[in-house]
């Protein structure tokens, strides 16, 4: 009763006709800023805090967290149709969303992670109201050591998601750790690979290796098979092409709920939890499907699974912010910084004090998702008529995008410069039989388990032990551990039984 | 294999770079020598085992001439786009590209050049305030 009523206040909040607009407003910006590659959202969030200023605090966090979960939606459309990923938790679209769509079910599956995403941020929003507030008191228990060993489980799971052997995923893995290394350390504050280059005491960012290593090396890998019919992505004609038919539908439904029940619980986890959880969903889905030969060939499964977590791991991670006042990630560390500025302080007491300022946002993300299906769905075959376009000036289009969004980031032709040297470097791997999709998420985990790593060592001085001491901790080692052990044990036991089999 | 090969190297030498500046442990914690040393021991154990395993294949070493061309035109760019701006640069390159290397007429390349350029100057300069390169020749 308590929740209804709560839910009636939040809505109340949200469903006032400023807020709606408000809401539609930042739906339509999130989604054009997730399918432009480089201006994320966090450089869109930022870039809209001083409007902020001027509305009621409740509108501002609507509007700030409708473009977050619009651009979620809108890095999955060009992880579609061009394989770009817009975010990172968007690499795993990359994967059976783009295979899909060269097989001429593009529309089917923007369709797909337009409704996968619907579900997981209603199921999300269902959920942060019933157990959210309670479930955010244990991850005050989520220190350096549990997000170490979270991390180190993320890294498992990185090294099951990439197509092709183990031992080439394996390579890439430290590839990205490598290259996560470039810039100044933040514990000792050495400069790593810099080379007196100022432009790399940062290092380097995440749009500019995404679209190096998915935009530009598509550009070469497009150029190289010119007359290959195959490569040319084959759009679906006819509205009934457009949207999943019945058996994809049927397909998407059991890995679109696994997804937002597990979207949901990492997303709660503060640190990297809403990013992990797109790729734990794949590999969820992979582990039990019985045609995991389909992966990486445009399965339903491994669109419908990781979009929704994705979703429901975004909207979790409103969570710590809200009740702990921890942000999840940079961008929902501006969305505090923009609560702060309304005078608002996140924390345990902010459900108290701020009871509608709580339940209009969850109220609100009902309204998100409701707007981001009704504003996405009827542009799926707009989206889709872009695959229309040949090959050659689709190439034309994807550089400018690419040159443009990478320059934007910093106002720096520096970074034009690496996330085309990165372009070159991704099709030189791709070529050699390398995903680049592990390198890219490796490189996301990597700068955070190092940081992590330190934290963990310096406060448990060095011992190891530690890791296994902390309840938390330890499952989390467990379970990366299983990951990585129980599949070979599991086919070699199969394999034996199928020998005993008489003939 | 080649791939592989050159991976590897390109690992050790990053990882030997790091061993002589930076230190694995240090003060009892951890410094930053440590995950460049974890990540180029990866990398090169990982690529080894590639080679040995496909140490069988041939060696091939060889790129098409299409994608040679735009590898080419993408080196060219920056230092293009500080001479006569990124929107002309990037217009020029799609020109050459679209008509010389994808054979399209010359009169569709330009069309195609100039409506992308005017479409991404109004979409970023205008309407996202990118202040967008202008390149130093035009201020002479």
């Amino acid at each position: 009763m308590d929740l209804l009523s709560n839910l009636a206040l939040g809505f109340g909040q949200a469903v006032t006709p400023l807020n709606l607009i408000i809401a539609l407003a930042g739906c339509f910006v999130g989604t054009a800023v997730g399918v432009l590659p480089g201006l994320g959202p966090t450089a869109t969030i930022s870039l809209l805090l001083p409007i902020s200023i001027y509305l009621d605090k409740t509108s501002a966090i609507i509007l700030l967290s409708g473009i977050y979960y619009g651009a979620m939606y809108g890095g999955s459309i060009t992880s579609i149709l061009v394989k770009i990923p817009g975010e990172a938790a968007s690499v795993i679209t990359c994967i059976d969303g783009y295979q899909m769509a060269r097989r001429g079910r593009a529309g089917a599956a923007l369709s797909l992670s337009a409704f996968t995403s619907f579900v997981a941020g209603i199921l999300a929003t269902v959920g942060i109201g019933l157990v959210g507030p309670s479930m955010a008191q244990y991850a005050l228990a989520f220190g350096p050591l549990e997000k170490t060993s979270l991390f180190i489980l993320g890294f498992m799971l990185v090294l099951g998601i990439g197509e092709g052997s183990k031992i080439r995923s394996l390579a890439m893995i430290g590839l990205g750790l490598l290259l996560a290394c470039v810039g100044v350390d933040l514990v000792s504050g050495d400069e790593r690979f810099v080379f007196d280059i100022p432009a790399l005491r940062d290092g380097f960012s995440i749009p500019i290796l995404a679209m190096g290593l998915f935009g530009i090396s598509e550009v070469l890998l497009m150029a190289e098979d010119s007359d290959d019919i195959d490569s040319t992505l084959r759009p679906p004609t006819g509205m009934r092409n457009l949207l999943p038919n019945r058996d994809e539908i049927r397909q998407a439904t059991a890995p679109a709920l696994r997804g937002s029940v597990l979207g949901f619980g990492l997303g709660l986890l503060p640190g990297g939890g809403a990013l992990i959880s797109s790729f734990a969903s794949y590999m969820l889905e992979r582990r039990i499907s019985r045609t995991p030969e389909h992966f990486g060939k445009g399965a339903v499964a491994g669109v419908a699974g990781p979009e929704a977590a994705n979703n429901a791991g975004a909207q979790a991670s409103f969570i710590p912010l809200l009740c702990l006042g921890i942000p999840a990630n940079a961008t929902i560390g501006v969305i505090m910084g923009a609560l702060l500025m309304a005078g608002v302080t996140p924390g345990p007491r902010l459900i108290v004090e701020h009871p509608e300022l709580f339940w209009g946002v969850i109220a609100s993300m009902f309204v998100g998702n409701l707007i981001l299906v009704i504003l996405n769905v009827p542009l799926v075959g707009l989206f889709v008529w872009l695959l229309r376009v040949p090959r050659a000036i689709m190439a034309t289009l994807i550089t400018f995008f690419c040159v443009i969004g990478a320059y934007s980031l910093n106002n720096s032709m520096f970074d034009v410069g690496v996330m085309l040297a990165f372009g070159v470097t991704g099709y030189g791997l791709r070529k050699s039989g390398f995903d680049v999709a592990p390198l890219l998420l490796s490189f996301v985990l990597g700068e955070l388990l190092e940081e992590s790593l330190m934290q963990a060592l310096i406060i448990s001085h060095g011992n190891l032990s530690a890791f296994v001491l902390s309840p938390l901790s330890a499952v989390f080692l467990a379970v990366a551990f299983s990951v990585i052990t129980l599949p070979p044990v599991l086919s070699r036991l199969a394999r034996g039984r199928l020998r005993n089999l008489p003939q | 294999m080649i791939g592989a090969l050159l991976l590897a190297v390109a690992a050790a030498s990053a990882m030997a770079y790091s061993q002589s500046h930076y230190s694995v442990w240090s003060f009892g914690m951890p410094g930053s020598g440590l995950m460049p040393l974890a990540g180029g021991i990866i990398v090169v154990l990982s690529c080894l085992a590639i080679a040995i395993k496909e140490r069988r294949k041939a060696f091939i070493l060889g790129v098409s001439r299409v994608p040679a061309a735009y590898a080419t035109g993408f080196f060219l760019l920056v230092p293009v786009a500080d001479a006569i701006g990124l929107l002309p640069a990037l217009a020029v390159l799609s020109v050459i590209l679209l008509s010389y290397v994808e054979r399209m007429p010359f009169w569709r390349s330009a069309i195609v050049a100039v409506v992308v350029s005017c479409g991404s100057w109004l979409l970023f300069e205008r309407l996202l305030l990118v202040p967008l390169p202008q390149g130093w020749i035009w201020s002479l």
